[in-house]
């Protein structure tokens, strides 16, 4: 039996199911439920960044209107259990231990707090408004510690420890990679470089502030969330450990929800606060925080700081990398940090074939809110270094950088390729992929007209950066929570086809994808096909939507499920033909003895059928309804290459993006243009990494970032998420190679524009003023960073 | 303090109500709490996001960064609006048929802005529509670019 | 976001409204609110009263009158962007609102009144106005008066502007000849404010004239409040216009300054502002030059 295609299956740009509601004005997300009864929480959050404290709320108890409110004693004096420390998704990297078990996050400050915006306590009001005016009656008296906002602050000797167990604020430290053979290789190159820079704190930053309902029927002591998370079913494994409630007394919804980008993964404080709280009046109480609130505590991408390194012989062969990482955790270990630097190791060599790598990772506490996943996790910092390294050593040894990069790709016969990371790429066909690129740039012209613009006084830069990430995460076992991809179907009597997704739908058009998946397998029109999805109530099981696994493990179980009822189906055509099931083809939507395609009978008789139980073979069941534990062999690896050209105006270190070349290759595309949208809109971030975002926390530890538009005098104007009038235009080229083993190829790329932009565009600014011999930048490279560095003083 | 509730009569989607609200309360406040308008969006807070931007007599405003008071008597639109009995209109129809949206928390503050512009604008440059007609909002989810372009389609339908 | 609590008055006149600013101790006015509620739900700002002008017809309209220009206080952005009078006798306000950001969301609302008013040195408006030697005229209980803009504004948020007293109307001298305008604007990029922000005012006999009969140039951003460019403005008025006469103008746009007093913070530096200075000079009196073709000397 061969899989099916209608118009609207695999690799069809259909337009997305979930539009016409949203632009009728009908999607509902958390903060959209009405509630007749509800209460409303405002928490109280500490104002500074390091100091023990006190609170007062005898006022802010009066206010009338006000139901209750909470200090850290009252928590912890409350019949309702005090929440459990958040526990973590694994540790660090392979022979490193769990990080001490005190650095695990908890639900609130009980006498100290650790970074500005910290949970002290909560006020619950009947309205808003109400709790908003009595959190201003509330007096904390502060006892200040010495902050150490940054990780270098923070491994001073002299530094206050954040946490009286761990003295020297590090949480943990190893290696990864052969650390020999890598010292070994750099002593044998011909041209090393050395970058010593940071990549940024960034903030996700979804349009959709965080908020959550948590609702208790004491009868039934079932506690229903509704909240704005990527991963309902493991949100609600979680709140059961930390609020020791039963698992399945517990049902978790997310309605939709305004991006996620990695910042809705783990849950936070506030979410588990919600539920205790409603555990604990036995009411339906709602959060809603406002965007500053949001800002404060969010967790930040990226905050990795150190040194790279890389080697490259008398030939052009690269033959180590090298780093050696600061990594800035927060106040708290967040439950996807520490695992998130073994990802990027996995991948620190990139696209090329590099026989040596060594990474030495330190994990550091700081006075500020957490780090945890953000769209490119560890991806966007190693690939932004080794990128920007490749082309800065290309040029040390007079080589063209596009050069050096088709000199050293792994090549198509080498995979499945194993990295001196550690990781198992699946599939790869780098340098068709990479040409494609350099014929849409016209490349080789493009330098020549580089030298002539040259002296003319103006200067062009082209920019090259390579990506890959680790896509489709699984398989199960390498970490310790499940990864599995969870897809079931039903398909209802008449035909029609319900699909229960374990992923979590939030901008990325699941709905349509996932029904394509479906429609595909099944031979139906993706009208029939509904997608079920962000909710422990309808969906049996899931993982969540993050690492870009949706498209290979959500679709390859929604898939495997679609074939198990295909046969199921088939042995219900056989029976119904009287041939035996090996002779039926399904095509279609059609069931057919090959030998007599007339007596073809319909997917939606053969449901009906299956449906009723009458009239199928004595040994089967009724019912066309099937569940998939999908768990992959692999994680899938995506790559491409994105390539910019600038124009730099050396007068005012001004700059325009004249060409931005995005090349794809994430296996078999479900919908291209999904793709395309998750393309542009990683780059969109890309681009604010590389330009205009930065994480801003004061000498003091005070967060100055949380407004995205500030008039106060002296402040840097605000958060800045990139605008339409940032963006250049994008032309996006994809070649095909699939994944080996995922049901359709599919590889997922959800986080390739993030990973690859931020390089791509340093490279392009930095190659444009290269003859003025400038400094390594860092992100985020404002124009009066570029004068600044062409004219600095003192230059050499 | 307490203060005297004002009253105030606002015509919205094309039904009129009276309300007696604090002279606080926010004209995104309002729609959204008291008339279930949740197609609005609260973004940003700081009348930079246009999440939550609506037509006020035809002319699009952020609604977070009015108080409802200033708008006794007008006549206020959001997305909901503007499709007829389920037709979209061609601004809607290229958002979807250009893929422009993603999760879909910017669309409807958007569409309104958009929905304005072009009547100013019948024929705007990609430049222009970049610089002007999504000047007062941001999207987090798209890069934009699929959003230009469904400007640009609803601008050569409506032409 | 919820602000204070505060009491509500909708005044019908400017008397009505210097009036009910009188009775309250901590009354701010409110015009079209894109300044001041943003403020007021951080709470940074607590006033216990507004006082409401949206109402008062008085303080709309942009008409002629002899010879000045009246801007009524309320007039939106929008409204000034697209007065066809103003495009033609002050053409530099136009062009400097099209670069005011917010969108036509912040357009439709904001007022004149209101952003001169805040004062605030990233806002555009002070510029042009400078350049174009307006008046502010500001109603109080003691009646009426007129203060140019330069003494109007003290420096960054702040001016002489009594708490009892509001900004009814701008007047800006109508000027006999072909008057032109420009703006050039470097933006911070989140808050849309200007880092540098520069309003040429220059004054022909006609449309294919080259001799400066005056010329007005102001920058915003760069200085707590706007300040006129006299060297540059020197080297131009009375003069030929030629390329060369241009590009030496704008490079000396910084020699007439203070650079002590020039801003330095996280949005630029005041070195950085400084080099962008001479830049946006050029386009700013390039884009009042228009068309006209300027002849090299020999
Ligand atoms: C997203 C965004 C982007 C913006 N970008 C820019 C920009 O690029 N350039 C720029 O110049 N501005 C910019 N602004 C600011 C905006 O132009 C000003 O806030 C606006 O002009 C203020 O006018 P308003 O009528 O809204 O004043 P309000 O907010 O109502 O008032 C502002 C202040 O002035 C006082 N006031 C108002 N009217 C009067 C009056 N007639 N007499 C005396 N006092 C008065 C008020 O009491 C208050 O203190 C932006 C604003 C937003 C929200
Ligand atoms: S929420 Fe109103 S502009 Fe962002
Ligand atoms: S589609 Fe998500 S913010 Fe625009």
């Amino acid at each position: 039996m061969t899989p099916n295609h209608s118009d609207s299956g695999i690799g069809s740009s259909v337009s997305r199911k979930e539009d016409r509601k949203v632009l009728l004005g009908g999607s509902k997300g958390v903060d959209d439920i009405p509630l007749s009864d509800a209460l409303h929480i405002q928490f109280i959050r500490s104002e500074k960044a390091h100091a023990t404290f006190t609170v007062d709320a005898t006022n802010a108890r009066d206010v009338s209107g006000v139901v209750a409110v909470y200090t850290p004693d009252d928590i912890k004096q409350s019949e309702t259990t005090t929440p459990n420390p958040f526990t973590l998704f694994s540790a660090p990297m392979e022979g490193v231990p769990y990080p001490d078990d005190s650095l695990r996050q908890r639900s609130f400050a009980e006498d100290k707090v650790h970074y500005h915006g910290e949970i002290i306590g909560m006020v619950v009001a009947e309205t808003q408004r109400i709790a908003r005016d009595a959190l201003d009656e509330i007096t904390i008296e502060y006892d200040i510690i010495e902050p150490v906002v940054t990780p270098q602050e923070a491994t001073a000797d002299d530094a206050a420890a954040i946490h009286e167990s761990v003295p020297d604020n590090v949480a943990f430290e190893g290696g990864q990679g052969d650390r020999d053979l890598t010292d070994e290789q750099f002593e044998n190159a011909a041209y090393t470089v050395e970058l010593e820079k940071d990549a940024q704190r960034v903030s996700p930053t979804p349009l959709e502030p965080r908020a959550a309902i948590g609702q208790y029927d004491e009868a039934t002591e079932h506690l229903d969330i509704i909240a704005t998370t990527q991963i309902p079913h493991a949100y609600r494994r979680l709140l059961a450990q930390m609020l020791e409630h039963p698992e399945n007394k517990i049902d978790v919804t997310v309605p939709d929800m305004g991006g996620g980008f990695g910042a809705r993964q783990h849950p936070y404080p506030a979410d588990v606060l919600v539920g205790w709280c409603a555990v604990d009046l036995e009411r339906t109480v709602k959060w809603r925080s406002t965007r500053t609130e949001n800002q404060l505590v969010e967790n930040d991408g990226r905050g990795y700081e150190g040194t790279w390194e890389i080697a490259l012989s008398e030939q052009g062969d690269i033959l180590a990398v090298r780093a050696d990482i600061r990594y800035d955790l927060g106040a708290w270990i967040a439950r996807g940090a520490a695992s998130l630097a073994e990802a990027g190791n996995l991948l620190m060599t990139g696209l090329y074939d590099i026989p040596a790598a060594y990474s030495h990772v330190t994990g550091i506490v700081t006075n500020t809110a957490r780090i945890d996943a953000y769209r490119g996790v560890s991806a966007t910092p190693m690939l932004m270094m080794l990128e920007r390294l490749v082309s800065k050593v290309a040029k040390k040894a007079g080589m063209d950088p596009a050069a050096v990069r088709k000199r050293n790709f792994v090549d198509p016969d080498q995979f499945p390729y194993q990295t001196a990371g550690g990781a198992k790429y699946d599939s790869g066909d780098y340098e068709r992929n990479f040409d494609i690129g350099l014929d849409e740039l016209d490349y080789s012209s493009l330098r020549e007209r580089q030298e002539q613009l040259r002296e003319e006084g103006r200067y062009i830069g082209i920019g090259i950066s390579c990506w890959t990430e680790v896509a489709g995460l699984g398989p199960c076992g390498h970490i310790d929570v499940a990864t599995w991809g969870y897809g079931g179907v039903q398909v209802h009597p008449t035909g029609e086809v319900t699909v229960y997704a374990g992923s979590s739908n939030h901008g990325q058009g699941h709905e349509t994808s996932l029904g394509q998946v479906a429609s595909h397998e099944l031979g139906v029109p993706l009208d029939s096909v509904t997608v079920v999805e962000n909710s422990t109530k309808e969906v049996t099981e899931g993982v969540g939507t993050y690492a870009s696994r949706t498209a290979a493990l959500t679709g390859g179980a929604v898939a495997k499920s679609c074939r198990k009822i295909v046969r199921k189906g088939g042995k219900v055509a056989a029976h119904e033909t009287g041939v035996t099931p090996d002779v039926i083809e399904f095509d279609d939507g059609t069931y057919y003895p090959i030998d007599s395609p007339e007596d073809a009978v319909t997917f939606s008789e053969v449901a009906r059928q299956v449906h009723m139980g009458a009239d199928i073979p004595e040994e089967m069941e009724p019912g066309l309804e099937e569940q998939t534990y999908y768990d992959p062999e692999n994680c899938t690896w995506p790559f491409g290459t994105h390539m910019v050209v600038v124009e730099v105006d050396p007068d005012t270190g001004e700059y325009d993006i004249d060409q931005y070349v995005a090349t794809e290759d994430c296996g078999v595309q479900i919908n291209p243009a999904i793709v395309e949208g998750q393309i542009v809109g990683g780059i969109a971030q890309g681009l604010g990494q590389a330009l205009y975002e930065e994480v801003e926390y004061a000498d003091d530890g005070t967060h100055l970032s949380a407004p995205l538009r500030d008039e106060t005098l002296g402040s840097s104007g605000g958060y800045t998420v990139p605008k339409a009038e940032h963006m250049p235009d994008i032309t996006i080229k994809s070649t095909t190679t699939p994944s080996p083993h995922t049901p359709h190829g599919a590889k997922g790329m959800g986080e390739s524009g993030t990973v690859a932009a931020p390089g791509a565009i340093v490279n392009a600014i930095e190659d444009a003023i290269e003859p003025f011999d400038i400094d390594p930048m860092t992100p985020p490279i404002t124009p009066e960073k570029v004068w600044m560095a062409i004219n600095r003083e003192g230059k050499e | 303090m307490t203060v005297e509730k004002e009253e105030v009569t606002v015509t919205v989607n094309g039904e009129s109500h009276v309300v007696s609200v604090e002279p606080r309360e926010l004209l995104s406040q309002t729609l959204r709490e008291r008339m279930g308008c949740t197609e609005i969006n609260i973004g940003c807070e700081s009348a930079i996001c246009g999440a939550c931007t609506v037509q006020s007599d035809g002319k699009s405003v952020k609604s977070c960064t009015r108080f409802t008071v200033q708008a006794d008597g007008a006549d206020i639109r959001t997305v909901s609006d503007l499709a007829d009995e389920g037709t979209l209109t061609d601004i809607q129809q290229a958002f979807t048929d250009e893929h422009a949206l993603q999760c879909g928390y910017c669309t409807p503050g958007i569409v309104m802005a958009v929905d304005e512009y072009l009547d100013h604008n019948t024929d705007p440059s990609r430049e222009e529509i970049r610089n002007e007609a999504l000047q007062g909002n941001l999207c987090r989810c798209t890069g934009y670019e699929n959003i230009v372009d469904a400007v640009e389609t609803a601008a050569e339908k409506l032409d | 976001m919820h602000t204070e609590q505060f009491s509500y008055h909708r005044a019908e006149s400017v008397k009505h409204a210097v009036e009910l600013l009188e009775t309250s101790d901590d009354a701010r006015i409110l015009a079209g609110g894109q300044g001041l509620i943003p403020l007021m739900k951080k709470r940074e700002l607590t006033p216990d009263a507004l006082v409401d002008i949206t109402q008062i017809d008085e303080l709309r309209g942009i008409e002629r009158t002899d010879d000045t220009i009246r801007i009524g206080g309320l007039s939106t952005h929008r409204e000034i962007a697209d007065s066809a009078l103003l495009k033609e006798t002050a053409p530099v306000v136009p062009r400097t609102v099209a670069h005011i950001t917010g969108g036509q969301q912040v357009h439709n609302v904001a007022t004149i009144g209101g952003n001169i008013a805040r004062a605030h040195p990233g806002y555009d408006y002070e510029g042009a106005l400078l350049s174009t030697g307006s008046q502010i005229v500001v109603s109080g209980p003691a009646g009426k008066q007129r203060v140019p803009v330069s003494e109007f504004v003290r420096g960054p948020c702040s001016t002489t502007l009594a708490e009892t007293q509001l900004v009814t109307s701008i007047e800006i001298p109508v000027l006999s000849g072909d008057r032109r305008g420009g703006y050039a604007k470097k933006k911070e990029p989140a808050s849309g404010n200007a880092i540098v922000g520069v309003a040429t005012d220059l004054l022909f006999d006609d449309d294919q004239s080259t001799l400066v009969k005056s010329a007005r140039i102001a920058v915003n951003g760069l200085q707590g409040c706007a300040v006129r460019l006299d060297a540059t403005e020197n080297r131009l008025e009375g003069k030929q216009l030629t390329p060369d006469r241009l590009e030496a103008a704008a490079d000396d746009a910084s020699s007439s300054l203070d650079s002590s007093a020039v801003l330095d913070n996280k949005k630029a530096s005041a070195e950085y502002r400084l080099c962008l200075l001479e830049p946006q000079v050029q386009k700013s009196i390039r884009q009042a030059v228009g068309e006209r073709t300027l002849y090299s000397q020999t």
